[in-house]
């Protein structure tokens, strides 16, 4: 779980109140995300993945401020007239298409204030930017700037500046061979033949999105009063979204936003918006998700403790809570701003029968009969690997793998369960012998089905003990045939693993169920195994099938 | 116990062992004298010492026991006598000696030093070097040597039980070559009780005691009149080890029927599941970070989309019918049809939800499943691992019947308080968070998530938008408080031992 840190001070002076650290946690966390940690005046508060507005101090405090009632309702922000322009060259149009842009003025950027921008910017990539897979952000001195700014794409040997951090001039593929930032999000442009760079007036590279901003033209310091701030990514609504979450936070840390003008061709685009957005909300919507009966005038409060308006039901939705996507969202901020704790639980009026899944009622029918027969239940895991599957048992397959393994022990759906199972024998050879074992699970196969792959249950029996034998094992399966009521044909059979004549495949019908053998001893020793071990591998399915018909 | 009792309990071994010791102390004795092997005399002997009839005292300490020198020199005589014994009929050249004693030439050196040092024997030097008897050799060869004496003894000798004189004789061996070595042993010596006397002067009944009720004892009533050996019953008897369920099946039975009680439909559904079913349905975004190779398995296997895949498309794109804003962008056939193992048994329900029809409702679904997650083994980590969920399905269901389920819910599983607060998933809205007040630690732990399950979800499965309350957790956590396991492998470490002895879930 991602997390943030806040100084509980740096909330107090946003909030404009003296809070005890009980009181901010309780103010935290009936807002949703948990504190997970205080520590002098440092906090650590989860990050709430739908909330990237709370992921900076002013967010928070401000959400705090309305659930609070310290500042309720909806918030207006001003945006100052545009006075610059940021020019896209159509040739990011593959690569980058699109940015949002804003300046702050009147910002005070002490050591503190510098170290939350990062966290801030940070956070934001990880979320609601997906890595800067989706979007990225750029932080920039205003008065280092010369307008108006391009957006622009061009060959990586066309670019050359020193980056954060870099120290000395680089080209676009040094910068992404030897800087950090280059080796964690360079990949994000690979296969791009163009790099997109926001460049100044004067030809002065302010960054290369979404890896890293110049040194020269963008590196916020102490004492930076005034900052450009632009976001660029895939889709336009994202990032003026995300801009707007970052200005407003900037705005009520003390700063003022001035828009800028993006310029795509012939048409402009004037960012950031901070323009509430008008949402039908249905009382009668509301009362009947909650469970409640509020009135106009309920609402109107309830929202006001979350920061929005509301009007002859209409609410007006600030344009940093991206997390709005449909009235329910409203509806659950209601019921925050009620608290959860008040509302009185309900019992259910709906009369439903309660039924048990057949296929479970059978698994349980057979472990009571084997239970009975002494065997010992097993629970294998589904995942395996090529040998033990495969060469371990001397059988020749090819199990389904899986795309994205952690381990090549556990890299494939097993096709079988007998491999399992002989894992547990040869990992208990120091417990006590007889070992009866019995196990169901699913087994997996190519197959013509909405996943690509056939699943079928399965149950594996086996005994390992000086006597074990063929003899044994078919008396298990004929108990559970002879209880079953299910008629079964036992046919010879040479399999890979098995003693030549001692080993028989299982039918009901015409219709192979399952095989039943002695292990032969090369295939023992490859277990390590050093006790006879007789098995029976049956398709569950098939077998519940045939219970069924009768 | 009183003497009666005391010898109706007597083992068959016991009262074989018992008058025997009478006359003998020894197991090896025992061992003969009563046709037993062993470890049975031993077993007999440990028995009545415990019913206090006998007395084993175990005494350590050296004994002497012949080497291979020994041995011999025992039947053939000390290599010194057969010297003397060849220069009895006169002088012998010193060359032809060993030959006429039977002696190596190193043991006839050695008996030369010695007995010259004994002035037994006298060297002359004439053409060649002789040797001939003195008057003490002659009278050494009439007496017997004490270390003759000494090698005619029985072995093992007791060190402690040897004279002053013997005990000189015995360092004098030893210091010669493999005759006696020392051993250090340890003897078992069994002597009767007063108790045990007094037990054979009554008679232990041999033949009035029936050890074993046979069905050829039932037949012919051969056990009228006589009494049956009474056995110590407060003795430990061998353990026993018996065939049962896995305890994680023994915990998922016990959750379904709490599930069965409150009027719920089990459902059951393949491991195996596209992004579709398990994510798209349930809103999540296509480029979330659920999607991730890091949090879920992906299938090498090619899927296929079903007919709901366009309804779900536009609610993700545009918000579809639902009036949803949607989550904007593109949504992609070829990441919906991606094969993955299912991370949550929410896909079943998703599944579930496109089957019903409005006279099925309201009604109610559970599953207890297996999911996966892409994630490295350790102790509080399973990539494998089960959860417990249910929906409930009612178009006049809302939040606070969705609390009335969780209270009902979690006391039937053991917690008569919960507690809910604000949390986040894609699929619900409101969701929340379920603490439940922990009678044994006497705190609130976080043990599940809960909610309605958003628009964008119900509308484009069933048709509409009805309430589908949900809730669900893990069940390893509470398999692993129950049984106190610190590592969660421990779950399905499938070690044979922990499966027989590991305590029957009772709840």
């Amino acid at each position: 779980m991602p997390t943030l840190q806040f100084s509980h001070k740096h909330l107090e002076r946003l909030l404009g109140r003296k809070m005890s650290s009980q009181q901010m946690r309780d103010a935290i966390t009936s807002l949703g995300p948990d504190v997970e940690a205080v520590e002098g005046d440092m906090m650590t508060v989860e990050a709430l993945a739908n909330r990237p507005d709370m992921m900076s101090s002013a967010g928070l405090a401000r959400a705090i401020a309305s659930l609070q009632g310290i500042r309720a309702g909806l918030r207006k922000y001003t945006v100052k007239r545009a006075q610059h322009r940021v020019i896209v060259d159509k040739s990011v149009a593959g690569v980058r298409p699109y940015t949002a842009c804003a300046i702050v003025t009147g910002c005070k950027f002490d050591d503190a204030r510098l170290r939350e921008l990062l966290q801030v910017q940070e956070k934001l990539h990880a979320s609601m930017c997906r890595n800067r897979r989706k979007a990225a952000i750029g932080v920039y001195p205003l008065d280092a700037i010369s307008w108006p700014v391009r957006f622009e794409a061009r060959k990586p040997s066309a670019i050359k500046f020193t980056p954060l951090d870099g120290g000395r001039e680089m080209s676009a593929q040094q910068i992404i061979a030897s800087t950090a930032q280059g080796q964690a999000y360079g990949h994000l442009l690979e296969g791009v033949p163009r790099y997109p760079v926001f460049v100044d007036a004067n030809g002065e590279i302010l960054s290369m999105p979404p890896v890293i901003n110049s040194a020269t033209v963008g590196c916020v310091t102490t004492g930076t009063t005034s900052v450009f701030i632009e976001c660029s990514g895939f889709d336009q609504t994202v990032l003026d979204a995300l801009l707007t979450i970052i200005v407003c936070s900037l705005a009520d840390e003390g700063g003022t936003i001035h828009a800028v003008e993006v310029v795509y061709g012939r048409s402009a685009h004037v960012t950031p918006s901070v323009e509430p957005r008008q949402m039908a909300f249905s009382l009668d919507y509301l009362n009947k998700r909650c469970g409640t009966s509020w009135k106009e005038r309920d609402v109107k409060q309830l929202l006001a403790k979350m920061g929005i308006g509301y009007g002859a039901g209409k609410a007006l939705v600030p344009a940093y809570r991206v997390d709005v996507l449909h009235q329910v969202d409203l509806a659950e901020d209601c019921v925050i701003a009620y608290g959860l704790d008040a509302l009185a639980p309900l019992r259910s009026g709906a009369a439903t029968v309660g039924g048990e899944h057949p296929r479970r009622v059978f698994i349980d029918r057979l472990a009571s009969l084997l239970t009975g027969l002494g065997l010992l239940e097993l629970n294998t895991l589904h995942l395996d690997s090529v040998a033990n599957q495969t060469e371990r048992c001397a059988v020749k397959a090819h199990p389904v793998p899986l795309r994205n393994a952690l381990n090549a022990e556990f890299s494939v759906l097993r096709s079988w369960m007998l491999p399992s199972a002989l894992e547990v024998l040869r990992t208990n050879k120091h417990n006590e012998y007889p070992q009866r074992f019995f196990a169901h699970g699913s087994v997996f196969a190519r197959g013509d089905t909405d996943t690509g792959v056939a699943e079928r249950g399965a149950l594996v029996m086996l005994s390992s003990h000086a006597r074990a034998d063929y003899t044994e094992a078919r008396q298990v399966l004929e108990y559970l045939a002879r209880l079953l009521d299910v008629e079964l044909t036992i046919e010879d059979c040479e399999l890979p693993w098995a003693i030549g004549g001692r080993a028989a495949k299982v039918r009901v019908g015409k219709a192979d169920i399952g095989v039943l053998a002695e292990v032969n001893p090369q295939v023992l020793s490859q277990w390590e195994l050093e006790m006879p071990v007789a098995a029976c591998e049956l398709s569950l399915d098939a077998l519940f099938e045939a219970v069924k018909k009768k | 116990m009183d003497v009666k009792k005391l010898a109706e309990s007597l083992h068959p071994l016991e009262r074989t062992v018992l008058p025997l010791v009478r006359r003998m102390h020894g197991p090896d004795a025992l061992q003969k004298a009563a046709k037993l092997s062993e470890t049975e005399v031993l077993r007999a002997l440990q028995w009545l010492q415990n019913k206090g009839l006998v007395r084993v005292d175990v005494r350590e300490g050296d004994v002497v026991v012949l080497d291979k020198n020994g041995e011999r020199y025992r039947k053939t005589g000390l290599p010194e006598r057969r010297f003397l014994v060849a220069l009895q009929d006169g002088s012998l050249p010193l060359s032809k000696l060993p030959q006429k004693a039977g002696l190596s030439k190193d043991e006839a050196n050695v008996c030369l030093g010695v007995l010259r040092g004994k002035s037994a024997i006298l060297l002359t030097k004439e053409k060649e070097l002789s040797v001939a008897l003195t008057e003490q050799g002659r009278r050494m060869l009439a007496s017997e040597f004490a270390e003759e004496a000494f090698l005619q003894r029985a072995f093992p000798q007791q060190v402690d039980a040897l004279a002053p004189d013997e005990r000189q004789t015995l360092d004098a061996l030893r210091k010669r070559k493999e005759i006696i070595r020392i051993e250090h042993v340890r003897e078992r010596s069994a002597t009767l009780t007063p108790m045990g006397e007094t037990l054979l002067q009554q008679g232990i009944g041999v033949g009035n005691i029936i050890d074993t009720l046979t069905p050829e004892l039932l037949r012919t009533g051969g056990w009228k009149g006589k009494g049956f050996r009474r056995y110590d019953v407060r003795a430990s008897v061998p353990r026993i080890t018996g065939g049962r369920r896995h305890f994680v099946e023994e915990a998922i039975s016990h959750i379904r029927k709490i599930w069965l009680e409150l009027g719920f439909v089990e459902m059951n559904g393949p491991l195996c599941q596209t992004a579709l079913w398990n994510l798209d349905a349930l809103f999540v975004p296509q480029d979330h970070p659920a999607r991730d190779m890091q949090d879920t398995f992906f299938v090498d296997a090619k899927g296929s989309l079903p007919d709901v895949a366009k309804r779900i498309k536009a609610v993700h794109m545009r918000g579809g019918t639902t009036g949803s804003t949607g989550w904007g962008g593109d949504w992609r056939e070829d990441i919906a049809s991606q094969t993955l193992l299912r991370t949550h048994t929410t896909a079943l329900s998703a599944r579930m939800i496109a089957t019903l029809k409005e006279s099925d409702l309201p009604t109610k679904f559970f599953s207890v499943g297996r999911v996966f997650r892409n994630e490295a083994l350790d102790w509080k980590h399973l990539f494998e691992f089960h959860q417990v969920e249910g929906i409930v399905v009612d178009p006049d269901a809302n939040m606070r019947h969705l609390i009335g389920y969780l209270r009902e819910f979690y006391r039937k599983m053991g917690f008569d308080d919960i507690r809910v607060k604000p949390s986040y998933f894609p699929f619900t809205e409101p969701s929340v968070e379920v603490e439940v007040f922990h009678p044994v630690r006497k705190q609130w732990v976080e043990l599940g998530g809960a909610g309605i399950f958003r628009p964008e979800v119900v509308v484009p499965l069933l048709g509409k938008d009805v309430p589908v309350l949900a809730w669900g957790q893990g069940l390893e956590r509470i398999i692993a408080e129950y049984y106190k396991l610190q590592d969660l492998r421990d779950v399905y470490r499938n070690d044979v031992e922990q499966l027989r002895t590991i305590k029957a879930w009772v709840k």
